[in-house]
Order: structure tokens, then sequence, then C-alpha cells
């Protein structure tokens, strides 16, 4: 989904919500002079709420194809898989020397422990193979713990396999007559879409950073294709929720030879920016709200040369 | 059948998303081209465009039809966002604030789109520069000027009747040059 459209998705579900709460706490003058109106003039006051418009084929194509996804969540190959159920099996195949050359402690054999993480949080990597000897854990400088995994195998998304491709066809297909037909064409373009997704990343080397808490296991992440970035390496931004308070957090991966690394505000630029050091190539920081929700990220040599710069926001 | 902008916003008053969304994909185009046009950032054009429908999911129920026509009424709400934009030297996210929005992660292709639009999309702006001289400079005075009819007519030396009947048909003009460009 895009910017425009979770845009919309959210203001819609406002314009719904707003009118309900108003329903539910309306003064009593209000509530009068609407029992008038609605004595006198029902027909109006009915049309004006009725339906409108209505989505258009695009958007009842995504509805349809969701409502197959949740039906067949139980098929085994369209499960989405948690950290608790299958883990992820390991391969011994060397990283690439782009990623041992940028993340040098990929060089070092990988702990039992770390191990135990790659096969855990594999299939949440959105891969069923992680490299045995790809999988780290590593540390903030604020002591925030990351799983560094490099995966290999087929897919993307949250442990739904590329095998469930044939299901959700199977099952569109099924109901194709009883639906809309360019709902259902809408649908067919999107399941392809994914099918090309699948193919042209198939083996492909991803390096995945994910974002470990103490509380709830794996909290986040973010990932890219070492063979297709040039100066590899990872940066997230988002809102959580910790004790009912709503905090930015940003973190990120740098490649070996990155010193330290600069967050500035692109909002308020006169503001301080905040520095990391990266003893262990990834950083962390709680964001002052001053900051706002955009920033700019600097990857740092030690005499202070830029040598990537990444926009971030929400 | 398509309804009216006006019909939409009622609808959207009573709780109806789907007016939301038929005024939204209607007018989403033109307002983010207005931005595109006017503030380099892109990012930018995208949180005053969020913001601005925003404020229309706010303010629709307060929408009066009687004060002009609801192209106008969005026209201004844009207008009013960048002014405000340019005085405080960032994009404010009240309305947005206000209905608790979660973050919206903007993606390439988002701001691809913004691109886009500034390079071809619908202008409000240019739209208005192609009206008739005489309505031209009555929306522009009533609609982004925000004066009152009284002051215009005094400048334009007739009456507040021919000023709004100059308002009125420049903006059903614009309505028709929109739906054709959108």
């Amino acid at each position: 989904m895009n910017g425009f459209d979770d845009l919309e998705r959210q203001l819609r579900g406002k314009v719904a919500v707003r009118r309900a709460r108003r329903r539910w706490r309306p003064p009593v003058r209000t509530l009068i002079v609407a029992a008038i109106a609605l004595a006198s003039a029902g027909g109006v006051a009915a049309a004006a709420t009725g339906m409108i418009g209505g989505p258009g084929s695009e958007e009842r194509g995504v509805q349809l194809l969701n409502e197959i996804r949740r039906d067949t969540e139980d098929v085994a190959a369209c499960r989405v898989e948690g950290p608790d159920r299958r883990p992820a099996q390991l391969s011994a195949l060397p990283a690439s020397d782009l990623a041992l050359g940028a993340y040098p402690r990929l060089r070092q054999p990988a702990t039992a422990r770390e191990r135990a993480l790659a096969r855990k949080y594999g299939r949440m990597a959105g891969s069923t193979t992680v490299l045995s000897s790809g999988a780290r854990e590593l540390r903030a400088t604020d002591g925030t713990r990351f799983a560094l995994l490099i995966t290999a195998g087929r897919g993307r998304g949250l442990g739904r396999g590329a095998d469930c491709l044939p299901i959700l066809r199977a099952e569109l297909e099924r109901r194709a007559d009883a639906a809309d037909a360019a709902a259902v064409a809408h649908a067919r373009r999107l399941l392809d879409r994914e099918e090309r997704a699948y193919r042209d990343n198939a083996g492909r080397e991803r390096l995945v950073l994910l974002k470990l808490r103490r509380d709830r296991g794996l909290s986040s992440g973010g990932g890219t294709y070492t063979d297709s970035a040039v100066r590899i390496g990872t940066g997230s931004i988002g809102v959580t929720r910790v004790d009912g308070r709503q905090r930015t957090e940003v973190d990120g991966l740098v490649p070996a030879r990155v010193d330290h690394v600069l967050v500035r505000s692109r909002v308020r630029p006169k503001l301080a920016p905040l520095r990391f050091a990266v003893p262990q190539q990834v950083f962390h920081t709680v964001l002052p709200k001053r900051f706002g929700n955009r920033i700019a990220v600097q990857w740092r040599s030690a005499s202070g040369t830029v040598l990537r710069v990444l926009k971030l926001r929400y | 059948m398509e309804h009216s902008d006006e019909a939409l916003l009622d609808a959207m008053a009573a709780g109806d998303a789907d007016g939301f969304s038929s005024f939204y994909r209607r007018h989403l185009p033109a307002v983010t081209a207005y931005f595109a046009r006017r503030v380099a950032d892109r990012e930018a054009a995208f949180d005053l465009t969020a913001e601005t429908f925003a404020a229309v999911v706010v303010a629709a129920p307060r929408f009066d039809r009687s004060r002009g026509p609801a192209i106008a009424w969005l026209l201004g709400i844009a207008s009013h966002k960048l002014t405000d934009s340019v005085r405080r030297q960032r994009v404010e996210a009240d309305a947005r604030r206000r209905l608790a929005l979660e973050p919206i992660a903007i993606c390439d292709a988002d701001l691809q789109r913004v691109e886009e639009l500034a390079a071809d999309g619908p202008d409000l702006c240019e739209l208005v520069a192609g009206l008739s001289p005489e309505h031209r400079d009555a929306v522009t005075a009533r609609v982004i000027d925000e004066r009152s009819y009284r002051e215009i007519a005094a400048d334009m030396q007739c009456s507040e009747a021919v000023v709004r009947q100059r308002v009125h048909r420049g903006l059903r003009r614009l309505r028709e040059q929109l739906r054709g460009t959108t």
C-alpha cells in the first residue's frame, strides 16, 4: 500500500468514527432538533446517510484478495509463520564477499546462540533459509539487541511463502464467477506481481536486521539485497508504544568503514544533531519529539567525511 | 452516477466513508499538484496534501453550501495550509493530530507521483488564471484572498450581487474544468 492509499484508508476510517462519536454524545438541543428533522424529513436524512459512490475496482480487488488470504490462513503453505512455529533451515553456504567485506564480524564463526536466533527468526525475516555463517547478535551502544541475519531463500513478507500462491490463485478462480469481474482482474494482477517478486528475488542474498526486545521478542526489522546495494546497510524509523506512551525509534546497520552516525532533524535543521558510535555496526535511539517526523541519518568516517545520507520519515 | 462535491461533503458529514473516497480521488491530483508546484520539497507537498484532506474530514460537518461551492472551500483550505507552512517554516499537523492518524510511510512511488503531478497535474490556480478576467478577479479576491463581497464590490465598482454572480459562475466553470482534467 502506498502513502496516498494509506492516507485514504485512514481518513475513511476517521469519517465513520467521527460520525459514530457524534451519535453517542449528542447535546440535548441537537437531539431535539434532529428528532424534529427526522420526523418531518425522514426521507432526506436517510438519503444523506446512504452509500454514495463505492470503492473502485482496485480497492475491491484488494479486499477480495484479503478475504481469500484470511480464509486460507489455515492451509499449511499459507500459514503466517511466527517465531514459535516452524524454524528456518540453516544453510552452510558462505556469505558473499560483498557482505563479508562490509561486515567483517561475519568472518568469525557463529555461536550456538546465534544459530538458534537464525532458526527462530529466519522466517520472520521473510525466508525459509538462513546462512548459518550469517547470523549475528549485535548490540547498539544503548544496549538494544539486534539479530543480523543473511537469508538466501526465496520470498518476502512474514513467513507466507511462494508455495501459497497457487492456493490463492485457485481460490480466486473458484470465487471468480460470484465476484465482480473488474475486482477479480485486479486481484489476478496483484498475484502476478507477487509471483514476479518471488521469482526475481529467488536465491538472492539479503541482509536483514531485526530488533529484539526483552519484553516482547521481535519488534521490527529492515533489510537490503546485498547484490543490488552499492553501500549496503539499513536504516529504519518507526513509532512504538512502550508503557502506553508513544515514541519514535531510529535504528540502522552500517558497513565497517563507518565510524559514527549523525542523526539530524529535517523538520528543524538548526537543532544539534545526535551522534552515535557504532562499535558493533548498529545504532539505535529514541528520537526526541522536537526532531519531528523527518530525519537524515549520516554515515560518517573517522575524519568526518559523509559516506552516505539516508533520509527517513514516518 | 456522479455526485456533486457538495453531496459528497454532506455524505461525509453523515459518516459515509465512500463519500469521502469519491471526494478524495476526484480532487487528489489537483490538490497535490497545487502544493507540488509551490514547495520544492516533495515530502512537504505530500504532508500538505495529507493535512488538507485531514482538515476536510474535520471540517466537513461545518461545510455550508450557502457560502459557496465545495471547490472554493477546498481551495481555501489548501491555500491556508500553504500560507501557514510558509509562515511557520514547517508543515503543521493539527488536523492529522486531531484525527489521531497513524504515521504514514511514504515510498519512492509516492514521491514519484508527486513529481509527475507537479509536471502534468491540474493546477487550481492555473485554472483560475484561465477564467475570464471578470470571473478570475472575483474568484481570486473572494476565495484566495478571502475578502468580503462588500470590499470586492467597492473595488470593482459594481454591486455585491454582481460580485456574487461572478464568483459563482467562475467557480462553476472551474469545477467543470477540474472534472475534465482529473
